[in-house]
């Protein structure tokens, strides 16, 4: 893939970039089939997310109570606080590219920086309150032995909450891990204007991140 | 191809910082309206359609704006598009199912619940010519014959020829449909 | 598409143009086919792989088989019955029928198809390969652990109680659903955006089109077969209670989770299929292909549709009555973008220069085999009709029609097809026409004795069963090993083929991209890039027709 040293297209007379792969004819047709490619993965993380937020709609239906009093016991303030955290980042990932596009390595290296520092706040606010839930007994299915009465299906609310919350925090230290990579390769000077198409996609990801967390937190926190 | 066609613009698409500084005071805004809200005390079904309103409506400036969708090719969009549209397939559909489990008693056979029947009559009757009744009759008498079959599969080869004519009245004559499913 | 067609970049200078290796030589040793980004290296070992596991589920078939021979036990017990169909049945859908064609023929051909050096991310069509194979590792592993006893379905409450190794099955099956998703995007990026000079959509080749509508159901449904696993996983494991009502969750919404996906699955398996015959059913017959457009555009109908009918899997488990009415009048849609194809086809051979070539006697097979399937399919459709029918052999024959007698038989074809441009050898014409054959007598056989004990009541997964039967299953049995005979017979002529010197000249004469680099291909594929300027199958004969026409 990187044996971009083979003479093999330089059928356009352009000069080669040092991360153009030979089996694109052109740099806008690599970005933009990365891109394409991007979406698709973003296309089929919704549906992978589906599976849960159906669970969600189905029992939230079937156990109308018991979704309202479960979520009482939610923390709005914290959630609150990891909605603001997130947002900011995603501000701060959005600048990052803007700063690619315009060859502004110290301000991508800065904005990435941020956006992880916001990454990590998330993953510590997420631990305080899993080890609140955890504390009160309040865990899915048949590990749920909480002592405060709520009516229904309690159980299925904290299976429904951890599931949902668990697969989003996997795919937030799955994004800290790849913005890493990209903060390296910033550092190394990888990306300028003609070339930032890893920055894009790293961001279109931690984006869908956000996106995800903004119906979660409605849905989980705000019931009542 | 493809390649011909955006060989024009190599020059990335930047967007002033303002847009960006704006975009993000509208997400905190929104985040606020939403939290504010779920103190009012609104209905559960009103509280659920405003949060998801709220959410939307933010799920669109992130995607718009921070993910450049706005500009970028149409393509990318439709990927977009029709990934959330098979979502909502998947959701409807299934709480279709999920919500309309006790539409038949199986004590009373082939009958509607009485409340159903009723709204069926009532839609039946009053303006002839409305497609929404024809429809309504139709399935009605589709549900009566899925039931019928659900009996037991001894039964089965005489409620087999059942669907097909429901489906006929259906299209044909809707209150024809409607007085069958009150008859049986 | 000929050969006259394609234009040498002028800009090439002559020096640049030296010899180039085929891709079977260009690089040497055991790991530069591990780690090879090469679709066509990749197309080769998916086809092992598939090939391989298509030999694990066919003993499994022949030992379930074997033991159905007689009402009693003949060579294992119920318990080891259960494992056996299960094993048959994950093996052939997870590991065979899904990568069959789009993975294995669809690697190596696609970028051929398109004029292209490679698919769009060739780490990510690497990566999807071993994320296969660490799949069947998994699958290969339940063997050992003593085997699942769920059906390859892995319906609840039972596969949440089972002591059987369901779990590392549930594994191997979320990890397989990550190669096929790979694959997905990899060929919608591909064909969207690597496409030669001239290669419009209308005139991409139809087995383009058919990746195409199976990439896009890959990559839509996929997630939630992913998820819906990852769930059982952790409800064995933790019990989170969302399919177990002792917890309050419900069962059935385990069907519909699995369904969305594998209802498209089933497409995801055929459609494939459906652009192989048009392949072969042009170049065999000589003959321009009647109704590019619909065809074409009803791949795309299907993959749309096939989201829209799942639930006709569930009429008999507590669906609601209302959501079953609605799923059986929409099952129905879908017989007509299958029609037109079907219609499509027949017309194409009208009048068209037949040659029974092995290609085109699987092409055959599979319009018979697979119209039976197909009108089959209306039968189980039918709410009321299927009220009777369910978990009976009248679904196993049903879906074997389709599956087997489909998706299979146009792979068979399919690898006969372009065996040549595999491998550059010629197998025995004879031997392979005979083969096919065999497998034609020995499919019915085995199949259509089941549509008729089944529609008499005999239901499936059953180790034993009521004398009145007995007849039919011992028909069954003798048909399916007259089945593995052909097809032993043709695996063993492809590759007694590779004995053979040197490069074989070619004998289909095809239009399309894939026939006009050298065989075997470069490692690069195409010495310069192609210019397209016609159709896909306007081969000289369609040509000299419509000039002989004065048009």
């Amino acid at each position: 893939m990187s044996s971009a040293t083979n003479a093999h297209d330089d059928a356009h007379g352009q000069a080669h970039h040092k991360f153009h792969q030979h089996h694109f004819l052109t740099m806008a047709q690599q970005a933009s089939s990365a891109k394409f490619g991007m979406w698709l993965f973003l296309g089929q993380e919704v549906l992978f997310f589906s599976g849960l937020f159906m669970a969600y709609f189905v029992f939230r239906a079937l156990y109308p109570e018991t979704w309202l009093h479960s979520a009482e016991y939610l923390s709005k303030t914290m959630g609150g606080i990891n909605t603001v955290v997130l947002l900011y980042s995603s501000l701060t990932m959005a600048l990052a590219v803007r700063s690619a596009q315009l060859s502004d390595k110290k301000g991508l290296i800065i904005n990435l920086i941020q956006t992880i520092v916001c990454a990590f706040i998330f993953m510590v606010v997420k631990y305080f309150e899993y080890s609140a839930k955890f504390d009160h007994g309040f865990l899915p299915g048949a590990l749920y032995h909480g002592h405060e009465f709520i009516p229904g299906r309690p159980e299925l609310f904290f299976t429904v909450y951890f599931t949902m919350t668990g697969l989003h925090g996997i795919h937030v230290v799955a994004g800290i891990g790849v913005l890493f990579w990209i903060l390296k390769r910033a550092i190394r000077g990888d990306f300028d204007s003609t070339y930032y198409i890893p920055v894009e996609n790293v961001g279109l990801y931690w984006h869908l991140v956000d996106l995800v967390w903004i119906f979660l937190f409605p849905l989980l926190y705000l019931v009542r | 191809m493809a390649n011909q066609a955006h060989e024009n613009h190599h020059e990335p698409h930047v967007l002033p910082l303002p847009v960006y500084y704006g975009i993000f005071g509208a997400l905190l805004g929104l985040t606020i309206l939403t939290y504010a809200v779920s103190f009012v005390g609104l209905p559960e079904s009103l509280a659920l359609g405003v949060a998801m309103l709220v959410a939307s409506t933010k799920a669109a400036l992130v995607a718009g704006v921070f993910m450049h969708l706005i500009w970028d090719e149409k393509l990318n969009i439709l990927v977009l598009a029709v990934s959330v549209l098979a979502m909502l397939l998947f959701f409807g559909v299934t709480l279709m199912d999920e919500m309309s489990r006790g539409l038949i008693l199986p004590e009373e056979g082939t009958l509607f619940k009485q409340n159903e029947d009723a709204a069926l009559k009532e839609a039946a009757n009053p303006p002839p010519a409305e497609p929404g009744a024809a429809q309504a009759g139709g399935k009605g008498a589709k549900l009566k014959a899925a039931a019928g079959s659900g009996e037991g599969s001894a039964a089965a080869p005489a409620a087999a020829a059942a669907p097909a004519a429901g489906s006929g009245e259906g299209s044909a004559a809707a209150p024809a449909a409607g007085s069958g499913s009150g008859s049986r | 598409m000929s050969a006259t067609t394609i234009d040498h970049s002028p800009s090439h200078a002559a020096g640049e143009h030296g010899h180039h290796d085929n891709y079977l030589v260009a690089k040497k040793g055991i790991s530069s086919w591990i780690w090879t980004v090469d679709h066509k290296r990749l197309g080769i070992m998916y086809l092992a792989a598939v090939i391989l596991f298509f030999i694990v589920g066919g003993l499994a078939a022949i030992a379930v088989r074997t033991e159905l021979m007689n009402p009693t036990k003949d060579i294992m017990d119920a318990d080891a019955y259960n494992r056996m169909f299960t094993l048959h049945g994950a093996v052939m859908v997870f590991l065979v029928i899904i990568p069959s064609i789009p993975a294995s023929l669809g690697n190596f051909v696609l970028p051929l198809m398109l004029g292209a050096k490679d698919v769009a991310f060739p780490k990510l069509n690497l990566a999807s390969f071993w994320v296969y194979v660490l799949g069947a590792a998994f699958f290969i592993a339940t063997l050992v652990t003593g085997g699942v006893d769920t059906g390859w379905t892995f319906y609840t409450p039972y596969s949440i109680k089972t002591s059987s190794s369901a779990t590392i099955a549930l594994l191997g099956a979320f990890i397989l659903g990550f190669s096929s998703i790979f694959t997905g995007i990899n060929f919608l990026v591909t064909i969207h955006k690597m496409r030669a000079p001239g290669l419009t959509w209308d005139r991409l080749p139809l087995f383009v089109w058919a990746l195409y509508a199976t990439a896009l159901m890959q990559v839509l449904a996929t997630p939630v077969l992913a998820i819906t696993l990852g769930l059982l996983v952790l409800e064995r494991t933790i019990h989170i209670g969302i399919f177990d009502p002792v917890y309050g969750g419900d069962p059935v919404l385990f069907q519909h989770f699995f369904w969305f996906y594998s209802h498209p699955a089933v497409y995801i398996m055929i459609v494939p299929g459906f652009g192989m015959i048009s392949e072969l059913i042009t170049v065999h017959s000589r003959k321009g292909i009647f109704g590019y457009k619909p065809i074409a555009i009803s791949s795309v109908a299907i993959a749309f549709i096939g989201f829209l009918v799942w639930g006709h899997h569930l009429f008999v488990s507590s669906q609601s009555a209302l959501a079953g009415s609605i799923f059986s009048f929409l099952t129905f849609a879908v017989a007509v973008p299958t029609a037109i194809k079907v219609f499509s086809w027949i017309a194409t051979l009208y009048k068209g220069s037949i040659q029974y070539t092995t290609p085109m006697v699987y092409a055959l097979s599979f319009l018979f085999l697979f119209s039976i399937g197909g009108l089959t399919g209306l039968f189980l459709g039918s709410l009321s009709v299927d009220v009777h029918l369910t978990d009976t052999y009248f679904v196993i024959a049903h879906f074997h029609y389709v599956m087997m007698g489909g998706t299979i038989i146009a792979f068979i074809g399919g690898v006969h097809h372009w065996w040549h441009k595999f491998t550059g050898k010629n197998y025995n014409e004879k031997i392979g026409v005979i083969a096919a054959i065999i497998i034609f007598v020995g499919f019915n056989v085995t199949f259509f004795t089941q549509f008729i004990f089944g529609s008499q009541g005999m239901p499936r997964r059953y180790w034993s069963y009521l004398e009145q039967y007995h007849t039919g299953h011992m028909i069954s049995t003798y048909g399916s090993y007259l089945l593995a005979v052909g097809l032993f017979l043709a695996l063993f002529n492809l590759l007694a083929s590779l004995r053979n010197k040197g490069v074989a000249p070619e004998r289909w004469r095809g239009v399309s991209l894939e026939w006009e680099t050298a065989t075997p291909p470069i490692e690069h594929n195409f010495e310069s890039i192609p210019v397209v300027t016609a159709g896909p199958y306007d081969f000289p004969e369609v040509r000299a027709a419509r000039t002989g026409n004065g048009h």
